[in-house]
């Protein structure tokens, strides 16, 4: 009865990582992360205690942006400054690097072949910045997290 | 009880150097001969990207993002298992003035040493060199004809340009590394602004770098995979263990791995050398007639300390932590990055600079992109973005000035045997006011806030605690390297460098040692 209770929580966890990992690197990478990425992101989260070990503040901060689908990219910047980075950070860099080097993401080599091109993609990608900034920050503060 | 002329301790830089010269003569030397736990599989970053080997790539406990969860707890380079190996000798914590952690370091049991992950930049000291950091009681010239063998047997790739002067006067130099188009543009912009105006406010050439340009004494020339995050086992690039390999090789020394020294005895006419193992631990004693201590820095002075049972004497300490300065050159964004490159790029000197500062700009090519995601201030999705279009326009400038010791830095050893380093004074660089400017005038930008002082203990140019002096006192050393009150031991690494000028410090300190193994030659006891 005990183990069926723990493999039930266990699942429930999975599917909740599963889902959390799901909404973030759509998010962060955009389209669909695959079941190998989703693998090695329960697969860090089980041998990470910084990834396991989170405080209750920061569960009900990535709880609130997964459920809710804020612009987790736009407000992780309000989240830094603290004595260790927020796990919001973490599971985002975590996914940065999974998407690198498991997916190949083409958003890691994807250039504008001039000049001209990458000095107006600069430019309109600061404007983006700025925009998700400024969202980032009226979520954070709407809804209250930490 | 085995007995040998000589006994070396060590088999990195200082160690290979000084059996160059003592091989076939009774050498032993002595090493713990750690090696990597296991050989990353992929020639290039392309290739292990492209396989998706999160195992090698990432490590097989997530080692690779150690810096994530835990900002600065370890160097970049020394994070994967392929490297980190490197840095698992003698602990040390390094502490700033108010007693608090900057650095958790330590030393190496590396076979080859910390060489095995340095950047390979290998630079004569000139006079101006020596005098600008003060108090070396030999002169340039009394290394030259050490220079000249070590530089012929690693081969230096460079060229003879306007830094020639400034980085030694090597000759027989291999072809230069290429350059990404951000450094060729810097170096154009350079050219054509001192050919009109005359001498620019900066001197800039070429690096100099011990990796092979072409096929070198039977090596195959460097194939710039930039696996240098991941591996230590470039072929190409010059390490100790090269060397190490070639003394085994000729069997013209006995090699005794996997032992460290734990104590010496100085007698009349011999040392003793009490010899623990790394497996198993059991003791055993040889004896020699002379002793040449080559561990590094903090493993030859913690032995030397421990052997006085100096507990608690703190001897100054030296590093180099450079400062860094991320560069953007907006005329080159978008440019295509090349599909391999070395890290060093260019070297530079601000003229009339104090102390003559050394700058190095390094292209960030061998990082993966998401290494650098934390260090840009901008929602993640946007500066992944941004990277592919930036990079092609990014180089990072490491600025290293001299360093003499100062009182308070200094490296003490517990009753236990445990290391500490105490680095409450780190002079922070004050020339970002005269460089920025002369930066702007070759295209490359900056902002003063996004400098960043490494901090002590990451310079890895560890020296000074056991000082060369003309008439040394106790815990100094003689010019011929031996300990003050010693006829036997000597020291031959970078412990007896009495300060350390700007430039890098490798290449001086093998032919130091070199220098130090030729006086025990001459050496008639």
């Amino acid at each position: 009865m005990q183990a069926e209770n723990d493999h039930n929580v266990a699942a429930a966890l999975a599917r909740d990582l599963d889902g959390e990992a799901r909404y973030l690197y759509r998010r962060l990478l955009g389209g669909e992360a695959s079941a190998e990425l989703l693998g090695h992101y329960r697969c860090a989260h089980r041998d990470l205690i910084e990834l396991r070990d989170i405080g209750a503040a920061q569960r009900r901060t990535l709880d609130i942006i997964v459920s809710r689908q804020l612009d987790a990219t736009g407000i992780e910047p309000w989240l830094r400054g603290g004595t260790s980075p927020h796990a919001l950070a973490i599971k985002l860099r975590l996914l940065a690097y999974l998407g690198e080097c498991v997916a190949a993401h083409p958003r890691f080599s994807r250039r504008t072949a001039s000049l001209s091109g990458a000095l107006v993609d600069l430019f309109l990608r600061m404007l983006a910045a700025l925009f998700s900034l400024l969202r980032g920050y009226l979520q954070k503060t709407r809804h209250g997290l930490l | 009880m085995d007995f040998f002329n000589y006994v070396i301790v060590g088999s990195g830089p200082a160690g290979v150097a000084a059996a160059r010269h003592l091989e076939r003569d009774g050498l032993c030397m002595v090493d713990a001969g750690e090696l990597p736990p296991a050989i990353f599989p992929y020639a290039t970053r392309h290739d292990a990207l492209a396989s998706g080997d999160i195992n090698a790539l990432l490590g097989p406990r997530w080692e690779m993002l150690s810096n994530v969860v835990l900002p600065a707890s370890v160097h970049a380079k020394l994070r994967s298992p392929g490297t980190g190996y490197v840095a698992r000798g003698e602990p040390f914590p390094v502490l700033d003035a108010a007693g608090r952690c900057l650095v958790n370091g330590a030393g190496s049991y590396a076979a080859g040493g910390m060489s095995n992950a340095w950047g390979a930049q290998l630079l004569r000291y000139t006079d101006a060199d020596l005098a600008a950091a003060g108090d070396w009681p030999i002169a340039a010239a009394d290394l030259t004809n050490h220079y000249q063998d070590l530089e012929a047997h690693i081969g230096i790739a460079g060229a003879s340009d306007d830094m020639h002067g400034f980085l030694g006067e090597t000759t027989d130099l291999l072809p230069p590394t290429p350059l990404v188009p951000a450094a060729q543009h810097m170096l154009d912009r350079y050219a054509a602004l001192s050919g009109r105006h005359g001498a620019m406010g900066l001197c800039m050439g070429r690096a100099r770098v011990g990796l092979l340009t072409r096929p070198h004494r039977g090596y195959e020339p460097y194939t710039f995979g930039e696996t240098e995050f991941f591996s230590t086992e470039q072929h190409g690039i010059y390490t100790a263990r090269r060397t190490l390999r070639e003394l085994l090789d000729k069997g013209s020394m006995t090699y005794l791995g996997g032992h460290r020294l734990v104590a010496y005895r100085e007698a009349a006419d011999h040392v003793e050398i009490d010899l623990q193992a790394c497996a198993g631990g059991g003791i055993r004693t040889i004896g020699a007639k002379h002793l040449l201590l080559g561990c590094g820095t903090v493993h030859t002075t913690r032995l030397v300390l421990l052997n006085r049972r100096a507990h608690g004497l703190r001897l100054p300490f030296i590093d180099h932590p450079p400062t860094l300065l991320p560069l953007f050159i907006p005329r080159m964004f978008g440019s295509a990055l090349p599909d391999a490159s070395s890290p060093i790029q260019l070297v530079a000197t601000v003229r009339g600079g104090r102390a003559h500062e050394m700058i190095s700009f390094y292209y960030p090519g061998a990082l993966l992109r998401s290494d650098i995601l934390g260090d840009m201030p901008l929602p993640m999705n946007v500066a992944l973005d941004l990277l592919p279009n930036l990079l092609g326009g990014m180089l990072v400038a490491q600025i290293w000035e001299a360093s003499p010791p100062v009182a308070g830095n200094g490296l003490s050893v517990g009753t236990d045997g445990a290391i500490t380093i105490d680095y409450p004074h780190r002079a922070p660089y004050t020339g970002m006011a005269r460089l920025l400017p002369l930066l702007r005038r070759l295209g490359a930008f900056s902002l003063r806030r996004l400098v960043s002082d490494s901090p002590p203990g990451w310079g890895f140019h560890y020296a000074g605690c056991l000082p060369m002096r003309a008439d040394p006192g106790p815990f100094e050393t003689h010019v011929d390297g031996r300990l003050w009150d010693s006829r036997r031991v000597r020291v031959i690494d970078g412990s007896v460098f009495p300060s350390l000028p700007a430039k890098n410090h490798s290449l001086t300190l093998m032919a130091n040692s070199a220098r130090i193994a030729r006086e025990v030659l001459k050496c008639a006891c």
